[in-house]
């Protein structure tokens, strides 16, 4: 009876403690695979982005797109009033004309002084014949220069797509005055897609550069393929802000908890699933494969 | 499977629903159990329920995140 009671005894603690082991392995292999692997949620699509700014200021005219249109490369955005720059070509090319006859004005008198003979004019009163006949070229080279600037200004009063791209949030009207450089349209470059994925740091170490890469787009059923591209090299320090007076502002932190950073990964996109529209601004989970060739 | 879910626009990870899921599926096992006089042949009852529960919902989340 008492030998049956602590073998019982044994029995309930070993069920026990095999359950209770059990538990402790998996979670903590769960734990592992949970916290330990390269994945995040924190992914964005992003796409090149370029600023589109006229080279000459002005009133606009016309309007060439509406929102969201793909526009090719070369096709125009929109049209500055070019009427400002039609008058200075004129004006530019009517000083060329003038020029021009200055120019063969000078020529010809130096032609015909440096023809006479001596007694009629003087050797000085030539050579400044020639001198004023190689200065009226210049001065007209210099206004035949000033009408292609001219006609440079008039070319770009048209702004056009520098890319192949879509036109996005479309703010400019009909009648607003642009600045030279004034940037006013913004169009996402066709083809330029790619995923960041902001990895905690302790993570980094698992990512290697052509990782293959998986990206669950939030809230769809389609997973985009890719592969690691790069790595940032550098974030900035949130803790060391310069102050007005160049000295360093270093946050105070509490020194128990430290939160990891997070490093943006750049993954090229190789392949989306059919049916799928990205956009730049999307969230999405990246988790990263390892590739088999480096997996020992 | 995947590892987030995605409900009314807040995705979550799916541990969420399993933790839940198990959960129940627990309550179900301790009646049976309970039943059938297992508890009788441990040595503390809850640290066993706990530890069931703990390898019931890591199994199923482990064959997701493997």
């Amino acid at each position: 009876m008492y030998k049956n009671s602590k073998l019982s005894k044994l029995l309930r603690f070993a069920i026990t403690f095999l359950v209770v082991s059990l538990a402790i392995f998996l979670g903590l292999m769960l734990w592992d695979n949970y916290m330990n692997s390269a994945w995040t949620r924190d992914g964005r699509v992003r796409a090149d982005v370029v600023m589109v700014a006229p080279d000459v200021g002005g009133l606009v005219s016309r309007v060439a797109v509406v929102d969201n249109q793909y526009v090719k490369k070369g096709e125009l955005l929109y049209q500055i009033d070019e009427v400002r720059f039609h008058h200075a070509l004129h004006e530019a090319q009517a000083i060329a004309q003038t020029r021009k006859a200055e120019y063969e004005m000078k020529k010809r008198q130096s032609a015909r002084r440096n023809a006479a003979d001596d007694e009629i004019v003087s050797a000085e009163n030539r050579e400044d014949a020639l001198y004023n006949a190689q200065i009226a070229h210049a001065r007209y080279e210099e206004a035949m220069t000033q009408v292609e600037t001219e006609e440079l200004n008039c070319e770009r009063s048209s702004v056009r797509a520098p890319t192949d791209g879509w036109v996005s949030n479309l703010l400019l009207r009909k009648g607003d005055f642009v600045q030279a450089g004034e940037k006013r349209m913004a169009i996402i470059t066709s083809g330029s897609f790619w995923v960041y994925g902001y990895f905690e740091e302790h993570k980094l170490s698992l990512i290697h550069i052509g990782d293959q890469a998986e990206m669950k787009m939030l809230g769809t059923k389609y997973t985009v393929k890719g592969h690691v591209e790069s790595i940032a090299r550098g974030i900035a320090d949130r803790d060391n802000v310069t102050d007005g007076r160049l000295l360093a502002n270093v946050n105070p932190i509490f020194t128990w908890v430290r939160l990891a950073q997070r490093i943006p990964v750049r993954i090229h996109i190789d392949k989306v699933p059919k049916g799928m529209a990205l956009s730049a601004g999307m969230t999405c989970s990246v988790s990263i494969k390892e590739s088999p060739a480096k997996r020992r | 499977m995947p590892l987030d879910i995605t409900l009314f626009g807040i995705q979550m990870p799916t541990l969420l629903p399993i933790f839940v899921i198990s959960a129940v599926v627990q309550i179900l096992l301790d009646r049976v159990m309970s039943d059938a006089g297992i508890y009788n042949h441990v040595w503390h009852p809850g640290l066993f329920r706990t530890a069931v529960f703990v390898c019931l919902f890591t199994i199923v989340c482990l064959l997701i995140y493997h």
